[in-house]
């Protein structure tokens, strides 16, 4: 039998409500599993472990009188710890927010709670989402659960590590220029950067206002349907929440991919950011599956990835930089040195950059929605490498900016990504991303789903 | 007729950058790191190409509030 750490969140959901599995039985294998690879890991920076075992017998308790609420009834989930969670400190993985201590949670943690799930550990981050892998922290930066000499991928690292792992089933991470997607990739899961709006962002720490979003990070294609099913919803706090309603996003995973258009952004990892050979091949091979299930493949051309990335960078820095503004003039030493040289331009884009960037960015939303008048879904790379030794500075300053998550940040398109290789030399996973129009979220899950049923990566996890 | 040179002592152009954002204390702290933020902030400007009608909006938009805080 499968011990219930490594069980997927709808697997562990379904023997809770069959009563062959006790949410305190899940979380006590759960905090083993964490106790015994935290030290390797880094993954977590606060557990919490007397509140979620008293939360899991309350859930085995009203399960047993009454059944389960739903299918997070009784799950633990991670919460990246720029996520707000009651009672407990917001550190941001920072020494600036050290002592800050949440009055509320955060709206998305609120439906999480209201759905049963169960909050053991607040994780690992990039300092405030941004400043990363650093050693200058008061907590170490996690690390690869595929192999620990190498980083997890950033900047929700110890969401990507934790899940990973098998520590936890699933978590949160923060999404403004590829953070969910990153670790996603790295670290052999499924992440989901939702349509902006979609997840409220109340609560959440910011970094970017307008291209901020909160993601679902799972093991398995239905667990990342069955969670993001949860967070979504309309929110009136959140002056971004749009006014969508709620649906079933595993409705569709079975459909399968025939009939499916599917456009290929070559040029993304071919010309603008060249991927290396293996990443390369791994996205033609995705391609090659996609299309022997039934999608049919196009090459689409999207505006040159640079200019996403310069315009997310010049919309990202100004907004992070009015939430900085007075600790990069008042304490500018207590960052990481790497978080202040990231912050530091922000005080020195002007007004017109910023303006121009965001006529700009309607400009780059037209084109990818011209592209979705063609094409139901996009495939598209995202990391160009798979991740660097962690300890390589170097090498991590070199890659981070090598990817193809922040187009879809800029336009606000919904983009997962999962895996579809593994690296040869060192074993680390590679990731790609599957693209769709505004609130696709169901047909994105759907074409996944057929794709993990199809390749042979779903059953693999890192030898701890 | 051009300014006369600056004094030998005069503050350098990164100096009066830092010093008029703000930035007196990470200028004095951190100077490389003030000297790159400048440096990484002008790079920004040829990054991205600017859009050539005049009236071309933003995104978002300015939208007139509603009257419920939004």
């Amino acid at each position: 039998m499968t011990a219930p750490h490594a069980l997927s969140l709808a697997a562990a959901g379904a023997l809770i409500a069959a009563r062959q599995l006790s949410p305190v039985e899940l979380l006590t294998d759960c905090l083993a599993r964490i106790e015994a690879l935290e030290p390797k890991l880094n993954a977590c920076i606060c557990l919490l472990p007397e509140e979620a075992m008293q939360a899991a017998k309350s859930a085995e308790a009203e399960i047993a009188a009454a059944g389960p609420r739903g299918p997070l009834h009784g799950i633990p989930v991670g919460l990246k710890d720029i996520i707000d969670l009651e009672g407990h400190p917001t550190t941001c993985h920072s020494k600036l927010q050290l002592d800050r201590v949440a009055e509320a949670d955060a709206a998305v943690v609120a439906r999480l709670r209201e759905a049963g799930a169960i909050f053991p550990a607040k994780l690992a981050t990039h300092e405030f989402a941004i400043g990363g892998p650093a050693f200058d922290l008061p907590f170490p930066p996690a690390r690869n659960p595929w192999n620990p000499a190498h980083h997890p991928g950033g900047s929700s690292s110890g969401s990507g590590a934790a899940v990973g792992a098998r520590m936890l089933p699933a978590a949160l991470g923060t999404d403004t220029g590829g953070s969910v997607r990153h670790p996603a990739s790295h670290c052999g899961l499924v992440g989901l950067k939702p349509t902006y709006g979609l997840v409220s962002r109340r609560g959440v720490f910011p970094l970017a206002f307008t291209l901020d979003h909160v993601g679902p990070m799972t093991r398995t294609v239905r667990d990342n349907a069955i969670l993001l099913g949860v967070m979504a919803g309309h929110d009136p706090g959140d002056p971004g929440s749009a006014p969508h309603a709620r649906e079933d996003y595993a409705r569709d995973l079975h459909k399968g991919l025939r009939g499916l258009k599917i456009g290929f952004v070559r040029h993304f990892h071919e010309v603008d950011t060249p991927a290396t050979p293996e990443m390369a091949a791994a996205l033609d091979a995705a391609a090659a599956l996609l299309a022997k299930e039934g999608a049919v493949l196009s090459t689409v051309v999207l505006p040159p990835l640079g200019e996403f990335a310069a315009v997310n960078r010049a919309i990202m820095l100004p907004e992070a930089g009015a939430i900085h503004e007075a600790w990069l003039k008042e304490r500018p030493g207590d960052y990481a040195a790497v978080t202040r040289r990231r912050l530091l331009p922000s005080q020195f884009v002007t007004g017109t950059d910023y303006v121009q960037a965001q006529r700009r960015r309607r400009e780059l939303v037209a084109a990818v929605e011209a592209a979705f008048r063609e094409v139901d879904l996009l495939l598209c790379a995202s990391s160009m490498d798979p991740a660097c030794r962690i300890d390589d500075a170097a090498e991590v300053e070199r890659t981070y900016p090598r990817q193809a998550r922040t187009p879809f940040n800029v336009t606000g398109h919904p983009a997962l990504s999962l895996m579809c290789g593994l690296s040869r030399a060192e074993g680390l996973p590679l990731g790609m991303q599957l693209v769709g129009p505004s609130f696709s979220e169901a047909l994105i899950y759907r074409a996944a789903a057929a794709y993990e049923r199809a390749a042979p990566w779903a059953g693999m996890a890192p030898k701890l | 007729m051009p300014d006369a040179a600056p004094p030998p002592d005069a503050p350098s152009r990164d100096a009066i950058l830092a010093e008029a954002a703000g930035l007196g204390r990470a200028w004095a702290d951190h100077p490389q790191d003030v000297s790159e933020a400048i440096a990484n902030a002008a790079k920004l400007r040829s990054a991205f190409r600017r859009p050539a009608a005049p009236a071309a909006e933003p995104m978002p938009p300015y939208a007139a509030p509603r009257g419920d805080g939004r």
